[in-house]
């Protein structure tokens, strides 16, 4: 009787531990680290027009009155957009959307204009993020 | 017929899964690119290995759909419901072990095709939930990596068992499809890797997934491209079931005929 009872036992053991680690497991794997990091550039690094920052994939549009910082992933479907300063157009190799220089979507399939990112000039120091 | 294909199928299986094992030692995913540039140009063989692996993959899909077709045109189901169902996924997988693949050349166009797919994923209702999964914030191909090289392979291998009762290839087929794998490899080049820096102005997904790349262009939603893509493993599985099979066929046979126009000629 006894016997049978821990033979019973030990036989949903494995499920019981199974069962348990369900949980830590899963938060473990699933687990997503914050990719919006601080950075900071300076500001004579970067000439009027449009800067692409590829570490951080990003674009920075200077003119002499503002300063703009746009996501370079085009809002349909995160293709990294190429500038094309002859057009002043940024275009998606992937779906074909175009957006203006200064982030306006004009046509294609993506429904936004690019993402801003915010910024503050410090010490003539651009801090991103 | 049937049989020689299926078998064909599987020694390209084996082929494809022990060139992608010699190339592991020389990927390293913390810098992918250059790692598949000097697996390309550098290392000894590292063409000759890249181009079997390619190959082998490219010919092992197109042996399974050849033994999809031949299966389906068969009158009767010669398996259990298990046996298809495992069938179903394997070949789910293998799109899936493809599509890692093409990631993994790190290219431009690898690039985008992963961040297209994450987008999909992201913008799906419940599928979002496995983005984790893909995603790693300091080395962008690690995960992919780890699900190509192992988890993927090993659950493919697992699907194959319960599908074929056996992972055996006798010698005669595996020769066969070592021989066809040199082969293709020596008569075809593969398409060029674009390099990350350049301005490309149109950039290509995998062969399967023209399709759904054209569908965004016309921007279908996400969530309407990935019922799309996961239509045809669900009139498999329903294939087993449905007992005129012929309404089954139609159904299979329409989607493709669909998904085939879509790709060739919505561009």
């Amino acid at each position: 009787m006894l016997n049978n009872t821990r033979r019973k036992l030990l036989k949903l053991l494995p499920f019981s531990v199974a069962g348990v680690l369900t949980y830590p497991i899963g938060k473990f794997i699933f687990f997503s680290e914050n990719k919006n990091k601080e950075f900071q550039l300076s500001l004579k690094n970067i000439k009027d027009g449009i800067t692409k920052i590829k570490k951080h994939d990003i674009f920075i549009y200077k003119t002499p009155d503002k300063i703009e910082v746009f996501n370079a992933h085009c809002t349909h479907m995160g293709c990294i957009l190429n500038y094309y300063k002859d057009k002043k157009r940024f275009i998606c190799p992937c779906h074909h959307s175009q957006f203006t220089i200064d982030g306006f979507r004009i046509k294609g399939p993506a429904q936004r204009d690019l993402d801003k990112i915010s910024f503050k000039i410090k010490n003539k120091k651009l801090f991103i993020g | 017929m049937s049989r020689t294909v299926s078998l064909i199928t599987l020694g390209l299986f084996f082929v494809s899964l022990l060139s992608g094992f010699v190339i592991i030692f020389a990927y390293h995913p913390s810098d992918a690119f250059t790692s598949v540039q000097k697996i390309e140009f550098l290392i000894p063989f590292g063409l000759f290995f890249r181009k079997l692996h390619y190959f082998s993959s490219e010919a092992f899909t197109f042996f399974l759909l050849l033994h999809i077709f031949l299966e389906l045109s068969k009158k009767k189901i010669y398996i259990n419901a298990t046996s298809w169902n495992y069938s179903v996924l394997s070949f789910a997988l293998v799109i899936v072990l493809m599509f890692s693949g093409f990631v993994l050349k790190a290219d431009l166009s690898a690039n985008a095709a992963a961040q297209v797919a994450y987008s999909l994923i992201k913008d799906t209702p419940l599928l979002k939930n496995l983005l984790p999964l893909f995603q790693d914030s300091s080395i962008f191909y690690y995960k992919f990596f780890i699900w190509h090289i192992l988890f993927l392979p090993l659950i493919l291998g697992y699907a194959i068992y319960k599908h074929t009762k056996t992972l055996h290839v006798e010698a005669v087929y595996f020769s066969i499809a070592i021989g066809l794998s040199l082969l293709i490899s020596m008569l075809f080049s593969m398409p060029k890797d674009i390099i990350l820096s350049s301005k490309a102005k149109q950039l290509s997904s995998p062969w399967f997934f023209e399709g759904a790349e054209n569908l965004l262009l016309k921007s279908f939603s996400a969530l309407s491209i990935n019922l799309i893509l996961i239509t045809p493993f669900i009139l498999l599985v329903a294939y087993f079931y449905i007992k005129p099979k012929n309404i089954a066929r139609i159904l299979l046979f329409s989607w493709l005929l669909a998904y085939s126009y879509i790709s060739v000629f919505l561009s």
